[in-house]
């Protein structure tokens, strides 16, 4: 039996995709279909000044989490999985959170 | 002769023990044993006899001079979240130093976990006496440090393999006391052949020999090959067992003998004593058959450092880098 030498990360990345999926899905579903996913019943200062340096640092995690990524491809021992899990992870929920804040 | 404390305390560390539970396992009072690796007093026999220090080996793992062949050791080692982790990496320094050249593999499954925000990278390690899986914890947010090039005599296995496992097997060869160093070397020696079989296939392509010429050539000439397993301990003359605490943190030794003089000449006179035995015992034994020195030569290659690299001089001497992903 030849042993693979490669690391298969697709489980993850596979995570990652269905994350975006979801956000892009909400995003769509609001804006464009005009459903509420979200009681409308909070109003903040400044909401849409939040959603947007919330959206930000959603891309800054996920750029983060894509190079993380591309550094573990490259080396797996040097980099853990964890800390692509995290970007991902940060991405996510301040992507959320910047969808609940702007709807 | 008596146990050096250094590499007593470096176990402790490499190992994960505290000093209660070693004091629970061996029946020894803390204090004589805080007394003991602190050397806190003059004669620390009195308080702590020769026989209890050898226990205190043993639930080390290490029994004669070398961590048991038979079990796979476990060491682990914690990254500092802040400041310079080269005190982490200092007991298995001090391991390389004492048990001489090792080479490297990083362990891991062949899929990544859904989500994990646990950050353990394991290594294997291949002394010539034994073998050891190297656990390293960082913070999940944290890279590695771990540089295999900045430590004495470590090396990565041929060109930086990795060893790609199926989860049982990871889980097997990873989990404390699971595994067992036939286990780990068949694991190690599979992988470094798939390396191997690659690296033949292009070099005859380079060369235009074809797949059906290889095949008849072996066809020709039939090879026969075996696994190497750990191999066994050679004993050292015993020598005479006095302390000397000087001599004892300089030495990277785990018996240290009092007439060892200062500090330098200690560390001499323990490295070159290691190779006149083993050059001694070289000459006694017998010549090995072709047969046993091509299959020492495989394992030379292939799999484990051999016992004439292991007895060289065991100074901190650079290796060049690999990149395990480099091939």
């Amino acid at each position: 039996m030849i042993v693979q030498k490669t690391i298969d990360m697709t489980r993850p990345a596979a995570l990652y995709l269905a994350a975006i999926a979801v956000l892009i899905l909400a995003v769509f579903i609001e804006g464009r279909l005009g459903v509420r996913l979200v009681s409308r019943g909070m109003h903040l200062p400044l909401q849409r000044t939040l959603a947007a340096g919330f959206i930000l640092t959603s891309v800054a995690a996920g750029l983060l989490g894509a190079h993380r990524y591309a550094a573990r491809v490259k080396a797996p021992w040097r980099v853990p999985s964890s800390q692509v899990h995290l970007s991902a992870f940060a991405f996510f929920v301040l992507g959320a959170s910047a969808v609940l804040l702007s709807s | 002769m008596y146990v050096n404390t250094k590499i007593v305390k470096a176990l402790l560390l490499l190992r994960d023990i505290n000093l209660g539970s070693l004091c629970t396992v061996t029946g020894i009072s803390l204090g004589a044993l805080s007394a003991w690796l602190e050397g806190l007093n003059q004669d620390d026999d009195e308080r702590l006899s020769f026989d209890r220090q050898l226990e205190v080996l043993k639930v080390l793992g290490i029994v004669g001079e070398h961590p048991r062949s038979d079990i796979t050791h476990h060491w682990r080692v914690r990254e500092p979240l802040m400041g310079s982790p080269d005190d982490a990496y200092e007991p298995l320094k001090l391991m390389l130093l004492c048990f001489g050249r090792a080479e490297l593999v990083h362990l891991s499954p062949e899929k990544d976990h859904w989500v994990s925000f646990r950050s353990r990278t394991y290594f294997g390690l291949t002394f010539a006496q034994f073998r050891a899986v190297l656990e390293i914890h960082t913070a999940p947010w944290q890279s590695l440090t771990f540089a295999p090039e900045q430590l004495p005599n470590l090396t990565w296995a041929d060109t930086g393999a990795a060893l790609v496992l199926d989860e049982r097997t990871f889980h097997q060869l990873t989990a404390p006391g699971e595994a067992t160093p036939a286990a780990f070397d068949q694991e190690r020696i599979r992988a470094l052949e798939y390396l191997n079989w690659n690296r033949l296939t292009s070099l005859a392509a380079e060369r235009g020999v074809s797949a059906t010429e290889i095949a008849s050539l072996l066809a020709s000439n039939p090879l026969r090959r075996s696994l190497p397993g750990p191999e066994k301990q050679t004993k050292r003359p015993v020598r005479s067992r006095e302390e000397v605490q000087a001599a004892q943190a300089a030495s990277n030794e785990i018996f240290v003998t009092r007439d060892a003089g200062t500090a330098a000449d200690a560390s001499t006179s323990a490295t070159e004593a290691v190779v006149r035995v083993s050059r001694a015992s070289r000459k006694r034994g017998n010549k090995p058959s072709r047969g046993a020195q091509r299959s020492q030569a495989f394992v030379h290659t292939t799999a484990a450092p051999s016992p004439a690299t292991h007895s060289e001089p065991r100074s901190s001497t650079s290796r060049p880098s690999r990149d395990p992903q480099s091939n």
